[in-house]
């Protein structure tokens, strides 16, 4: 219980401060801009137009991430995709470990498309959509 | 179960062809899980709690029969065209062990176009959530409401389906066309369920909002020693009729349903409506059920209303019970038959979901079940007919994997 409140209490936390950031989801430089909407159907499973990949579900900007780009808390993105999953229909999106790999990863692929802080982004990505 | 076994050895050789692409070409096997441990208790005594076709369940003292199960499921991609999926689900079961049975093992190919084809063991779309209506944590209840699904006990079908998912007129819908059969023991009873033509449509009307409709029709046979013999001795008097409509081999049967979902901002709610028939002795049933949630931050209170009427025995019981004791016997052993059947029931469920941690939900749901004077869904294990509304406490705790 007490470890509960402990890290219930820093992911508040860091959360707070991930919120402060800007976000925005990059793409190949040659990737077409990206509508909120569009963006919420590729995170969520409704959309296989493109490849989504996420950073690590504990770290503080997929929480701020889903919740300024879906409007769901890190349990309903969950449960979603558990549907998504647990009915043969697809699978949640890869985790990558931080900016630098999504920034790698969506260089090399002109159909991935990730999120990173707005301080992260240089001349390999493009931005599709600035979260704010 | 043959099938069973069969189906094993096919979706394991699919799932290994699978995992040696994968290797060859790059992580695309995928493995993932989830489960329920959950404990269930009644407030009455001689009756037991049990989801339908199981053989024993919850009674005065709490059981972990009813709720408890573990599922894994493998997902191999051979290539963007071709999948292959195997979901191996352990639950205490209508064969009254817990042994893995194989839940789905499907090969799906994307045909382009919106369609997909998959061959194997699917998820039957009886429901409007059918297919991860096991997934405790998907769901915001702590079980799908019996009122509902106790009417159909499978959940899935051997043969093939047609998927289709794409726009009409700018709404998102899916399409579903299938064929096939399915055996299930219901308490060590099998039933088939053969020549299976089915139907499914979904509708995403408004963000956050789902139709869904669906129809199956088949051919149903209850593997009944007592049933067969109860029809054979009919079988000699002048009342071979009654035998008839109680005979259920390959008799036509059919479940419609239709729903709507919501989950919009912080509500979540959903609403079926459910019909059962049949040309035999499993009773034509109407099931519903209306749902309402609201989020506040990690926990969900919600609330469900639903309701199981018997419409129809589908057996005229017209055997006099004043010619002699044969008859009179015959009479009353048809009469039990039919009260046995009579599953009409009342549910009212309350319950909160709390969202723990990042993969795990714990819930608690109290129901009160007014059983119309009989012992409704609940198994007679001894006791009296309940003369109360009987009360239901269930604690879970979800996970997925």
């Amino acid at each position: 219980m007490n470890i509960r409140t402990l890290l219930a209490a820093a992911s508040f936390a860091l959360a707070g401060v991930a919120s402060a950031q800007d976000i925005v989801v990059v793409g190949h430089p040659s990737a077409a801009a990206l509508s909120k909407d569009q963006v919420a159907d590729l995170f969520l499973g409704k959309s296989q137009a493109l490849t989504p990949l996420d950073l690590n579900d504990g770290s503080p900007l997929y929480a701020a991430f889903y919740r300024k780009a879906t409007g769901r808390e890190v349990a309903q993105v969950k449960s979603t995709w558990s549907r998504v999953v647990f009915t043969g229909k697809g699978q949640p999106p890869k985790q990558l470990p931080d900016a630098a790999a999504v920034k790698k990863a969506v260089a090399a692929d002109p159909k991935a498309v990730g999120y990173i802080e707005k301080s992260a982004v240089d001349g390999s990505v493009k931005v599709l959509l600035a979260l704010d | 179960m043959r099938t069973t076994h069969g189906l094993t050895v096919l979706s394991l050789t699919l799932l290994a062809a699978a995992s040696q692409q994968a290797l060859a070409s790059g992580p695309d096997l995928r493995v993932s899980g989830f489960g329920t441990v959950g404990v269930v208790q009644v407030d009455k005594p001689g009756i037991e709690f049990r989801q339908v076709g199981q053989t024993s369940g919850a009674g005065e003292s709490a059981s972990f029969k009813p709720d408890s199960r573990l599922g894994v499921q493998l997902d191999g991609s051979f290539n963007p065209m071709f999948s292959a999926t195997l979901q191996l689900l352990a639950k205490h079961n209508g064969e009254g062990n817990e042994k893995p049975g194989v839940e789905w093992a499907f090969a799906k190919a994307k045909l382009g176009g919106g369609f997909t084809v998959r061959a194997g063991r699917i998820g039957a779309p009886y429901f409007a959530v059918s297919d991860f209506r096991e997934v405790g944590y998907a769901n915001t209840w702590l079980r799908t409401p019996s009122d509902v699904y106790g009417q159909v006990m499978f959940r899935s079908f051997d043969g093939a389906d047609l998927l289709y998912a794409g726009d009409v007129a700018g709404v998102p819908v899916t399409a579903q066309l299938l064929a096939g059969k399915t055996t299930l023991a219901y308490e060590r009873t099998d039933i088939d369920f053969k020549n299976q033509v089915g139907v499914n449509l979904t509708a995403e009307l408004a963000d956050g909002v789902t139709l869904r409709m669906g129809h199956i029709n088949g051919k149903l046979t209850v593997q009944s020693t007592t049933m067969k013999q109860l029809v054979g001795v009919l079988g000699a008097t002048p009342f071979a009729s009654v035998g008839q409509q109680i005979d259920c081999t390959a008799r036509k049967a059919s479940f419609t349903g239709v729903g709507l979902s919501l989950e919009k901002g912080n509500w979540v709610g959903s609403t079926e409506y459910t019909q059962r028939k049949s040309d035999c002795y499993v009773p034509d049933t109407t099931g519903w059920h209306v749902m309402a949630g609201y989020r506040f931050g990690s926990f969900t209170p919600y609330a469900v209303v639903s309701e199981l009427r018997r419409n129809d025995t589908n057996v005229v019981n017209n055997i006099p019970r004043n010619v002699n004791v044969q008859l009179t016997t015959l009479a009353l052993t048809v009469d039990g038959l039919m009260d046995s059947l009579n599953i009409t029931q009342a549910t009212t469920a309350l319950g909160v979901r709390w969202d723990a941690y990042r993969n795990v939900a714990v819930k608690a749901q109290y129901e009160r079940v007014d059983t119309k004077g009989g012992y409704s869904l609940f198994r007679n294990v001894g006791g009296p007919r309940p003369a109360d509304p009987v009360q239901v406490l269930s604690l879970a705790v979800d996970f997925i994997f």
